[in-house]
């Protein structure tokens, strides 16, 4: 057999379409091969009837989940972010910390500071005052994440305010001092009459003292009142300072029961005059560490708080009207958080995505070669 | 060599677009690819699986898939034929795989191809003996005579579907004649 012929006998032996097949197939085809299938069961197409991988299939639901993800972790950094913001910083400020439910519930209530404080009177409630001291004060730095000791805590605090709101921002500064039974140190108040020319802007500074238990909700209660503009917690270890105090309170006390026993054994006049004299000196030194205590307790009880208030003509009143600088304002808020969750949704989509196109590259290759194996074997 | 010998025949019903708008100019393409290739696709599917039942089976899902994909051709790639060639021969590859993982083996080709009673006794023969030849062929290789001579496609038609250069697959082909040939002057 030549190779035409061949050829010739391979194209005559060419398999015929069945002519029903055929027009099954046609009718198929004329609906644009609708699923369910036109050829009936017989020669309904086997990828309908068994699962078969497909990406697009599998990649609207893997997509769709990412982005879910997405969202929820962009809004709920979000929401952590505003949190944060907020949480010191009352409604309108922003830039303050956090820390306030976690210190005012631990710490105890307002009444019990003058007890502690009056108690410093003597040696002998010098463990009392301790101890009222550690109660006091260790909820809160224990709450605030500060190490157990003696804390020393401080809080300056910057409030702007529209010009029209400074003198209600100034007198509410007294009224959250007096609702948390703090006190004012010191205040000044100058400017901040609208109606004055030249005197529109204005500055407040208050130099208050809050009980410890009290600072965080005190604070919050500030923040409210204005714009944080800026907002600085320090704190101080001094427990060094508080067991000095006590030990040299011990220690003077024995030396002045030491010297109250000699005197009472001493015979002579001058015997006595000079164990007096002594006693005088010492018990001017335990008087003195004895203050020194008490001002150590005073200072971790009560917490200095510099409050300044300024009237800025950039910050929005309280007055309600809403103009087209809030607009704007608003609307660049808008889209800052949506260009931060579209930023973490990309973050979060964009590996998912090289990941699942690598997941579908190897799919594919090793489909491929399965397929060129089986005309091998 | 003309390609074309194989091309379909028989192909006497007008496919109708159901679209109530005009055709797009894929569908218009598919359209007429359905048109010049649909007795091509199943006598290479055929050729390569030995099995007129399963061969309508993946003729037509072949043509489904193609359908669906039809906006997916890229003429950079190859002819519209090869690129359909290709959809219906992963289908047919498949279709091996999954008869083979289930253990059952290839059904010998349904010889219901009756010759005619006026064909001449040798005619005859030299069929049956063709037949015979084939069937000592390998997948690979029976695939090779099913795109050439069953399908009709050009040689570089079929580099483009199995994945070769032009050369090489007319090189391959042409060993396959011979071997084709030798057995059947054996037989």
């Amino acid at each position: 057999m030549t190779l035409e012929e061949l050829e010739r006998e391979l194209r005559a032996d060419r398999p015929q379409v069945d002519p029903d097949f055929a027009r099954k197939l046609d009718d198929w085809a004329a609906a644009g091969f609708s699923r369910g299938g036109q050829l009936g069961p017989q020669h309904a197409p086997r990828a309908q009837r068994r699962w078969t991988f497909q990406p697009t299939r599998w990649l609207a639901p893997a997509g769709g989940l990412a982005a879910l993800i997405a969202l929820v972790v962009g809004v709920s950094s979000l929401q952590n972010g505003n949190q944060d913001d907020a949480g010191g910083g009352g409604g309108r400020g922003g830039e303050a910390l956090a820390i306030e439910d976690e210190a005012a519930p631990a710490s105890p209530p307002a009444e019990s500071v003058p007890e502690a404080a009056d108690s410093a009177g003597g040696p002998a409630t010098a463990e009392s005052l301790s101890h009222d001291a550690r109660r006091v004060t260790g909820g809160a730095a224990t709450g605030s994440g500060i190490p157990h000791g003696k804390q020393a805590q401080n809080v300056d605090l910057a409030l702007a305010t529209a010009p029209e709101d400074f003198r209600d921002t100034a007198d509410g500064v007294l009224d959250v001092v007096d609702d948390h039974s703090g006190f004012v140190l010191r205040s000044s108040v100058s400017g901040g009459d609208p109606s004055v020319e030249g005197a529109r802007q204005g500055r407040a500074n208050f130099e208050i003292r809050v009980p410890a238990g009290q600072l965080q909700p005190a604070i919050a209660a500030l923040s409210d009142l204005g714009h944080v503009v800026s907002r600085t917690d320090g704190t101080k270890d001094i427990t060094s300072r508080f067991n000095d105090a006590k030990r040299r309170i011990a220690t003077y006390t024995q030396a002045r029961d030491r010297l109250l026993r000699r005197l009472e054994d001493a015979t002579t006049e001058t015997e006595q005059d000079a164990i007096r004299a002594q006693l005088r000196i010492v018990e001017a030194q335990l008087a003195e560490a004895q203050d020194d205590l008490g001002n150590a307790q005073q200072r971790v009880q009560l917490v200095p708080v510099s409050v300044t208030v300024s009237s800025d003509s950039s910050v929005s009143g309280s007055d309600g009207d809403w103009g087209l600088g809030d607009a704007l304002d608003d609307a660049g808020r808008v889209l800052t958080v949506a260009g931060g969750v579209l930023l973490i949704s990309a973050a979060v989509l964009l590996p998912l995505a090289l990941l699942a196109a690598v997941a579908w590259l190897i799919a594919d290759r090793a489909r491929h070669r399965a397929r060129e194996r089986t005309l091998d074997a | 060599m003309d390609p074309g010998d194989g091309r379909s025949t028989g192909v006497n019903e007008t496919l109708v677009a159901p679209a109530a708008q005009a055709p797009s100019e894929a569908e218009t393409a598919f359209v007429e690819l359905y048109r010049s290739s649909r007795d091509d696709v199943y006598a290479y599917v055929a050729g390569l699986l030995r099995d007129r039942s399963a061969a309508e089976d993946v003729t037509a899902q072949a043509f489904e898939r193609a359908y669906r994909r039809r906006k997916s051709f890229n003429p950079n790639r190859g002819t519209r034929r090869a690129w359909l060639f290709g959809i219906a021969r992963n289908a047919a590859l498949d279709e091996l795989r999954r008869r083979r993982r289930h253990a059952k083996l290839a059904t010998e080709p349904a010889d219901d191809t009756v010759v005619p009673a006026d064909e001449v006794a040798e005619v005859s023969l030299r069929r049956t003996a063709l037949r015979q030849a084939m069937t000592g062929l390998t997948a690979r290789e029976r695939e090779l005579v099913a795109l050439k001579f069953f399908a009709g496609l050009t040689n570089l038609e079929i580099a483009v579907v199995v994945g070769t250069t032009e050369s090489n697959a007319g090189t391959r082909l042409h060993r396959v004649l011979d071997k084709l040939r030798r057995a059947c002057d054996d037989a």
